[in-house]
């Protein structure tokens, strides 16, 4: 456990000195959100109905983004060797990993959305589902994007690859998220999709760290 | 909390590798390779350049697989072997202190292991630097405090002379040597000649395969 904070920890660190990918990625987010608003027009209802997708949509393409950083750094500078060959499981290194990018990428995401959700004439009622469902949609997105990142390490066209291995599985936690924003707004119960994307994180959490271990073994 | 304690002071540990061969892609590196040492000992790896030094070592610990034969390293517990390759895994953003201390963290020592492993390679004057202000024999040596730490009785080194000044290939030497004095295994790839006198010498040139391409079974 100690071996799995220390990493999170010095992930956390190393994201906070450079701040490269955590810039990037909220910068994307933010300029790509207000770019709807003069894309679509301001004719009344149209942005308010395409809101919660807007979020979403962009929130997965800034998510992966960053995602290529996951482990080539450490691939890169050989430490990724060390930290395969150290008394740290592989599982629990992937686990460490992708809450380190969470918390570094994932959790920019959630702050900004509900203040982008202003641009898009979204209505303060779906300020909360925005979070919630942000919150329990963003953590799957760093799993399933390991499995990704761990795939493609050291493969030549791996900017192009990645996408196309990783966004088909982002399509049922965007489905999902953008429904239960939507229930929201228009005042359905949401718990219910809250409760299917918490189930995604459940069944993303053991599996993809497992997955994305196997690939970079395989990889090495 | 149980937890097996690989340090030196209790060390047993043994590697042994039977009839070991490898391959990278549809070539075959070496093959017939036997090797086997235990508390004390230390092993010296040489030969050409593309023998296959670097991939017995990281078969010897797990980074890759073997393509025949067995390795096996005992006790078989995940933190026996230390393995320090010809990249150091510093991160350049962080000093050095740091760098090590996530380490310790990682292998669960002590932060006293930490300064002890500065001290010994003779770091303090660089601890609070960022790892990419470092020259490259500095790095180097912030790297190898790296096995320090680990507390794992063997120590797998690819080149660990590179970049190093004379006066540090002897401190080197010495702490290799105490390692082994420690009943730790040291086994090391190197080109350089040191005074580090291993009991056992492998030379690659001797399990070179007599027909390099492995030929495919027909599809």
């Amino acid at each position: 456990m100690s071996a799995f904070l220390a990493l999170v920890k010095r992930d956390v660190r190393l994201s906070v000195r450079q701040r490269a990918d955590t810039v990037m990625v909220a910068g994307f987010f933010a300029i790509t959100v207000i770019l709807f608003p003069f894309g679509v027009g301001p004719e009344p209802g149209v942005l308010e109905r395409i809101g919660a997708g807007v979020l979403w949509v962009t929130a997965l393409l800034a998510a992966l983004l960053s995602l290529d950083h996951i482990f080539a750094d450490d691939a890169q500078d050989g430490a990724l060797d060390l930290l395969l060959s150290s008394p740290m499981s592989a599982t629990a290194l992937v686990a460490a990993k992708v809450l380190a990018h969470w918390l570094t990428t994932g959790v920019p995401l959630i702050v900004l959305a509900p203040i982008l959700g202003v641009t898009l004439q979204m209505p303060s009622t779906s300020v909360m589902p925005v979070i919630i469902a942000l919150t329990l949609g963003t953590p799957t997105l760093s799993l399933i994007g390991a499995i990704g990142a761990a795939l493609t390490l050291g493969a030549r066209r791996r900017g192009v690859l990645l996408p196309i291995i990783v966004l088909p599985l982002y399509i049922p936690v965007l489905i999902f998220g953008v429904g239960a924003v939507d229930a929201a707004v228009m005042g359905f119960n949401a718990e219910r999709l809250y409760i299917v994307l918490a189930g995604l994180l459940l069944i993303a959490a053991p599996l993809c760290p497992w997955a994305a271990a196997a690939a970079l073994k395989a990889g090495r | 909390m149980v937890r097996l304690m690989t340090g030196e002071a209790n060390s047993s540990a043994t590697v042994t590798a039977r009839d070991l061969a490898a391959r990278r892609g549809d070539r075959l590196v070496f093959e017939g390779l036997n090797l086997s040492a235990g508390p004390g000992e230390a092993i010296t790896v040489t030969g050409p350049n593309g023998s296959g030094k670097s991939t017995l070592l990281r078969i010897i610990v797990g980074l890759l697989p073997s393509f025949k034969g067995t390795c096996q390293i005992s006790p078989n517990s995940p933190g026996t072997a230390c393995f320090a390759g010809h990249l150091d895994g510093l991160k350049s953003s962080l000093t050095v202190d740091e760098n090590l201390t996530f380490w310790a963290g990682l292998y669960g020592g002590a932060r006293v292991a930490v300064d002890a492993a500065i001290d010994r390679l003779a770091l303090n004057s660089v601890a609070d630097m960022p790892a990419d202000m470092l020259s490259a024999g500095w790095r180097r040596r912030a790297g190898l405090a790296r096995l320090l730490i680990s507390r794992s009785p063997l120590w797998v080194l690819d080149e660990p002379f590179t970049a190093l000044d004379s006066e540090n290939v002897a401190r080197l030497d010495s702490v290799l040597e105490d390692h082994c004095a420690g009943g730790g295994i040291v086994i090391l790839a190197t080109h350089q000649t040191s005074s580090f006198s291993a009991q056992h010498s492998l030379d690659m040139r001797s399990y070179t395969p007599a027909a390099p391409l492995i030929a495919e079974a027909a599809w």
